[in-house]
């Protein structure tokens, strides 16, 4: 509802279809590497100074992400390029094992697919499109927010799983079959 | 680098838990400069689900998303895991659908997994993040010294999110914004419509 400031709410309605889920931006990246710890919450601002050294170091990300883990603890997810995997563990090891042990795990290789399509972030049932399309593909982490999905998947597996995709999605470059209710086919790109 | 090659599947990751670098003779980083970035977005309140549980198989997430849409519940963030037999779902919907979204919830619902819901939480945005650990670094480290919780966090193509308490959100901004250099008189944006989707023919709202 937007205000008009004339004390009066306007609702706009607007009608929206489409038979095949449109996305756009569809990326992929391979050979990467996924850095999982764990952090007590009352050393944030450990972990925020591990990331800022990393920064200064020239340290890059493809992905970040976060969730509260077992022991009100707090599970975080790195997906970094091979060659910034030192540089992030160094300063991780740095802040965070100054007081306590850290327990850092390596996942790699794995791949990475992220993609957007529109207003994503306000639409029902695009998580579920999107890991009903994948079936039983394995996605080790994901992150949906606002109109991007990013998908990490076990490394070799990123073509499968954008193929798996392709059948609910349009996927830029890839053309599909769609059969029409008067029986004439429809080809989207 | 090596991987295990299962039977007519794609390689699985291998986890090394011993790899970490000799970070004794690393010395303290000096406090970066103050961030360059164009804005800040704030979410309307949102309620935060977090579905754990244990499971080999991606049924618990097909059947947690299926339910979601069947009730057209709209999940405005998401972050999921799944890997070493424990998967974790925590997404965040509109705090309006918190009733219906908690009766999906109850025991007794088809769900092979526990949930905990946390109320009156919001999302700060922050972009672009240019794939840069500083922005990521500058803000935690904020709000950990404003003492402002972080019940996760994520990036997308260019915004670094943090799921906080909703209520401190202009607080969460507050120590942010002593730590990044926006644009002069630049205001964090904050929802002034909301797009719904609703079922056509049933009209709005």
């Amino acid at each position: 509802m937007a205000g008009t400031g004339l004390g009066v709410e306007v609702e706009t309605i607007a009608f929206f279809w489409e038979p095949i889920i449109r996305i756009y931006g569809f990326q992929t990246a391979t050979a990467l590497s996924l850095v999982v710890f764990d952090i007590d919450p009352s050393r944030m601002a450990a972990l925020g100074r591990s990331f800022c050294a990393a920064g200064v170091a020239k340290g890059q990300f493809r992905g970040v992400f976060a969730q509260s883990g077992d022991g009100n603890r707090l599970q975080v997810y790195l997906l970094l390029d091979r060659k910034q995997v030192e540089t992030a563990i160094l300063q991780i090891e740095t802040e965070l094992g100054s007081t306590e042990s850290v327990s850092i795990s390596i996942v790699e290789p794995v791949d990475l697919i992220y993609f957007q399509g529109p207003h994503f972030g306000d639409r029902y049932g695009i998580a579920d499109a999107v890991f009903n399309a994948l079936g039983t593909h394995s996605v080790l982490v994901s992150g949906f927010s606002g109109s991007v999905i990013y998908l990490v998947v076990p490394g070799g597996s990123v073509q499968a799983a954008e193929q798996s995709l392709g059948e609910i999605f349009t996927v830029p470059g890839r053309k599909k079959k769609i059969n029409r209710p008067d029986g004439q086919d429809q080809r989207y790109h | 680098m090596g991987s295990v090659l299962p039977a007519g599947g794609a390689a699985i990751p291998i986890m090394y838990p011993d790899k970490l670098p000799d970070a004794r003779n690393a010395k303290m980083p000096s406090h970066p400069q103050p961030v360059r970035i164009d804005g800040i977005k704030l979410s309307d309140a949102l309620v935060l689900v977090d579905f754990k549980g244990r499971s080999a198989s991606t049924e618990p997430f097909s059947c947690f998303f299926r339910r979601l849409r069947q009730n057209r519940i709209n999940l405005s963030f998401i972050t999921t895991r799944s890997f070493g037999g424990r998967f974790h779902i925590a997404c965040c919907t509109a705090s309006e659908d918190e009733s219906r979204l908690r009766a999906l919830l109850t025991p007794g619902t088809d769900f092979q997994g526990s949930a905990s819901v946390t109320t009156d939480v919001g999302l700060v945005s922050l972009f672009p993040h240019q794939s840069d650990f500083q922005l990521p670094g500058i803000c935690l480290s904020a709000l950990a010294a404003a003492s402002i919780p972080v019940y996760g966090f994520a990036t997308s193509l260019s915004a670094f999110i943090v799921v906080t308490d909703y209520r401190r959100l202009d607080a969460a901004v507050a120590a942010i914004k002593t730590h990044v250099d926006l644009p002069r008189g630049y205001a964090p944006m904050k929802p002034e419509f909301r797009i719904k989707q609703t079922v056509p023919g049933k009209g709005g709202s």
